[in-house]
Formats: structure tokens, sequence, C-alpha cells
């Protein structure tokens, strides 16, 4: 994979993310006045747990591949699952060893954080503009 | 107590098959999405080969939005699995 695909994927990536590091910040904050210090952790704890999980799939997608489209579909495949387990493993050890977890405000912060992730395509889609 | 013991498992047991419909509803569907949307990437590719990496940007950004209700139904699932609020009505 040449470098420029990696810059693609990595800016796309810190775009998402940011947005997703302000909404969870914005969920938690919420909580926060809301029901109080448990459920802003809580909120902090599903929206990290979808950046994290977002990082390692990233990571998985810069990894070098033929550039060919099925090795290319093959990578970004494996990207996914990567993700999709390293969230599910956070989200389950939060669950189990965190005691004063407010699940409803997790749900919250997780589901801003996942839904935040499309904020990465208007980088994509800015560039292929410019 | 009884009645309350065979509350308990009623409510465990639907809860049980709840979870089982959001998790393999959630991955039958995302993996629907996925499939329709990797067809297109590789028809795509095929035609336009040197479009590979801008189209691989958006593949990845768009898999995470593909899975996104899946991924919220697990965070649903083990809400239930943990600290079910149907469970505290009856203790």
């Amino acid at each position: 994979m040449d470098k420029v695909t990696n810059t693609k994927i990595s800016r796309a990536f810190n775009k998402a993310a940011r947005w997703q590091i302000i909404i969870t910040v914005f969920i938690s904050c919420v909580s926060l006045l809301v029901a109080g210090t448990n459920a802003a952790i809580s909120a902090i704890a599903g929206g990290a747990s979808v950046i994290v999980g977002g990082f390692a799939g990233m990571m998985m997608a810069r990894r070098p591949n033929g550039g060919t489209p099925d090795a290319v579909m093959f990578s970004l495949l494996k990207a996914e699952v990567i993700k999709v387990l390293v969230i599910a493993v956070l989200l389950l050890v939060t669950f189990r060893y965190y005691r004063g977890l407010v699940p409803l405000f997790l749900i919250g912060g997780l589901a801003g954080a996942v839904l935040a992730s499309g904020a990465g395509l208007l980088t994509v889609n800015n560039e292929n503009d410019e | 107590m009884e009645n309350t013991v065979q509350y308990i498992a009623l409510v465990q047991s639907y809860t049980i098959i709840g979870i089982s419909l959001i998790i393999s509803l959630g991955a039958v569907a995302a993996c629907i999405g996925i499939a329709i949307m990797c067809s297109h990437f590789l028809d795509g590719a095929a035609r336009q080969p040197e479009l590979i990496p801008t189209l691989q940007g958006k593949v990845f950004l768009l898999m995470g939005l593909i899975d996104a209700p899946f991924i919220i139904g697990v965070g649903l699932a083990m809400m239930f699995a943990f600290a079910n609020p149907l469970l505290a009505a009856l203790h």
C-alpha cells in the first residue's frame, strides 16, 4: 500500500476521532449534570471503547497489502473484524468490572461515538473536491 | 417466594432470547450491508483501478457506519446481560 492511501485513511480516521471525542465529552458533560460522576464516567467508557476500537481497525487497515482489489478488500474486512472485537472486549470488561456503571449513559456515549464516525467522510469528500 | 423465583426465571429466559435476537439480527443486517458495499467496491475497483486508494478510505469509514447499529445492539445486549433493568422490578 502506498503512502497516499495511508495518509488518506489516517486523515479520515483523525477527523472521525476528533468528532467522536467532542461528542463523547459533550454526552459526558450532560450525564454529569443529569446523573452524577458515575454516569459521566460510563459515557466516557462507552465512547472510549469505540475510539480505541476504531484506532485498532485503522492500524490494521494501514498495514501493507498487495494493492489488488481483493487484497484491499480482505485487509479492510480484517480491520473491521479487529475493530468489532476490540469494542466488544472493552465493553465486556467495562460491564464486568466497573461496579458503579450506569448502563443507559454508557449506551448513550457508545451510540454517539459510533454515529459520529461518519464525520470522517467529510474529509474524504473535501479531498476529492480539491 | 416460589412465584418470585418463577418470575425471575421467566424474565431471564426471555431476556436470553431477546439478547440472541438483538445480536443475530444485527449481525445479519450488518453482513448484508457490508456485502453489498464490498461488491460495489470490487465492481468500481475493477472498472477504475486508479480509484482504489480513494475508495479504500470511504469503504473503511462506511463499514464503521454500517456496523453502527450492530455495535449499539451489542452494547444493549450486554446491558441486558449484566445489568438487566427488567429484573430490578422483581427484586
